[in-house]
């Protein structure tokens, strides 16, 4: 996560340190910023290739312009701008509808999670430590059942995979790049009471399939008799 | 899926958006995925690659000190640090003018030696330098006029050597132009003349020259008395007419067979080749007589002149 919002002004005056070759002004900016971007585009394709692959030409559209450069906006916009041209232009060539916001996708129309697409094998394998569509632990819960922390984690990585793109977009600018709802509209080209109307989707999808797991935080962890975490 | 919205879900969703939800605490529990090291290796070296050629700004402050005497021992200040150096990371990667002042170590005691500050230069050092390259420069001059090893290897290079062997190198150098203009001359004295053209007349040949020049000889002193008497009798034809009167003069017609002074004196192409071969041959040239006359037998075959000509047989 980002460590403040007022890391802004700093993130442009890095930039433009690196516009003039300062080199250690853009490692600065990229330790900064590499993780929330980096997720950005795991949790959106769900294949660790792809994000490899989005995630290096992000940055090297950023190095290429940095000459041209102007800090009139917030460097997080400006390189999530870029980042959601990437993953459009990334899932029209996968030949995924990308909605621009106009209307409200429904989960009809991306039935299935991006990766299962993409990269099937991966799919399968990718959540394989708690998979709480077919976790026995879920329906039967017992000593040996995961935790409830990992059941958490776990129905909420898949609950993600389930969202449509533009809720899941809105939701990973939103914990990821701490953005507010008026930035996230910029980023995606939306108005805010769209990008409002997708994240209300998305918590409510993502509040449902936790169910009544308590927040891990709030539950004591369940351990097997053994000691070991279960 | 129900979209309608509840109390409960509006309270959740303002939570969530002012990150007080346990929504986002779940989220926040994730696993947290990075780029590989690799891919973080590759994105920086691109980054140190592409920011290379970009000139960077150095301050002023940051140029090159100048040492002098009076601050010799003075410990130099560091340079500022740049706006924003203290951002995170920033410190692992130091800018160029650090490191500049970084491999240059701070003075010591050991350095207030004069050979310790290699600033400082010898007073005597620029004139020696001028002094040695006027050595070289006239060095190279002398090597380049001489252009030639000494006879004798222990010559000294006084002033006398050089006067004398400017004069002798002045003598053997205008001896060398003179030989070469007389043997020029020589040559073309010596050189044969190209051989005259052969000429080969396709026409008769004049067997005898002499008997040849003798007809023509004839010849045009018997055409020198027809045309004098061609031309007395113009004369005679002219002072007659002269004689008569205007209206006589315009009715009678002149004579057909009455010809001009002028045209009368007019020599005939004939005559003048046969007169020219006549000088060709009384002024010593004989061959070029007799080829003359040979073309005259080509081109006036059917004159009585050429015929008997032709038919002249040698004694």
């Amino acid at each position: 996560m980002l460590p403040a919002m007022a890391a802004g002004n700093d993130d442009a005056e890095l930039m433009t340190r690196y516009a003039a070759g300062d080199v250690a002004a853009f490692a600065a900016l990229y330790a900064r910023h590499k993780g929330p971007l980096y997720r950005y585009f795991f949790r959106q394709s769900g294949n660790p290739d792809t994000a490899d692959e989005l995630f290096q030409d992000v940055w090297l559209r950023i190095i290429k312009a940095r000459d041209r450069y102007t800090p009139t906006a917030r460097f997080t916009t400006y390189m999530y701008q870029i980042a959601h041209n990437c993953l459009v232009d990334h899932f029209r060539k996968a030949g995924r509808a990308f909605t621009n916001g106009s209307g409200e996708p429904t989960a009809a129309a991306i039935p299935e999670p991006v990766a299962e697409e993409i990269d099937p094998a991966f799919a399968s394998a990718r959540w394989s430590l708690v998979d709480w569509e077919n976790d026995p632990a879920d329906s039967a819960p017992g000593p040996e059942a995961a935790s409830s922390g990992e059941q958490r984690a776990g129905r909420l990585r898949s609950a993600l995979d389930t969202l449509p793109i533009e809720q899941r977009e809105a939701f990973l600018l939103h914990e990821e790049a701490e953005m507010g709802l008026a930035d996230i509209a910029e980023v995606t080209g939306s108005n805010p009471e769209t990008v409002k109307s997708r994240l209300r989707y998305a918590v409510k999808k993502l509040r449902t399939a936790l169910g009544d797991l308590a927040p891990a935080a709030a539950r004591p962890t369940s351990r097997t008799p053994g000691g070991a975490l279960s | 899926m129900s979209t309608g919205n509840t109390p409960r879900d509006d309270a959740e969703f303002e939570a969530f958006l002012g990150r007080e939800s346990p929504l986002s605490a779940d989220y926040a529990g994730l696993e947290k995925a990075g780029p590989p090291a690799s891919l973080d290796e590759k994105i920086l070296a691109v980054a140190k690659v592409a920011a290379r050629p970009a000139p960077k700004p150095v301050p002023k402050t940051e140029a090159k000190p100048v040492v002098a005497p009076i601050a010799r021992k003075a410990v130099p200040t560091q340079p500022a640090p740049a706006a924003g150096a203290a951002a995170e990371g920033s410190a692992a990667i130091p800018t160029a003018a650090e490191r500049r002042t970084r491999a240059r170590p701070e003075p010591t005691a050991a350095d207030d030696d004069d050979e310790a500050l290699p600033a400082r230069r010898p007073p005597w050092l620029l004139p020696a330098a001028l002094a040695a390259s006027v050595l070289v420069a006239v060095g190279v001059g002398l090597g380049v006029y001489l252009n030639a090893p000494s006879d004798s290897a222990d010559a000294t290079l006084d002033g006398s050597l050089f006067a004398k062997r400017a004069r002798e190198r002045s003598e053997e150098s205008k001896a060398a132009t003179a030989a070469v203009q007389d043997a020029e001359v020589i040559e073309l004295e010596v050189a044969p003349l190209p051989p005259p053209p052969v000429f080969e007349p396709e026409g008769p040949q004049v067997q005898d020259l002499d008997g040849a020049i003798a007809l023509i000889r004839k010849e045009l002193v018997l055409a020198n008395q027809v045309a004098a008497a061609q031309e007395d009798q113009a004369l005679e034809l002219q002072s007659l007419s002269s004689a008569r009167t205007p209206g006589q003069q315009a009715a009678a017609p002149a004579p057909a067979s009455e010809a001009s002074p002028a045209t009368a004196s007019v020599v005939q192409p004939r005559e003048r080749r046969l007169t020219k071969i006549l000088e060709l041959y009384d002024g010593g040239n004989p061959d070029l007589a007799g080829d003359s006359l040979e073309i005259f037998l080509r081109d006036f075959e059917d004159d009585p002149i050429s015929k008997r000509i032709v038919a002249l047989t040698p004694n």
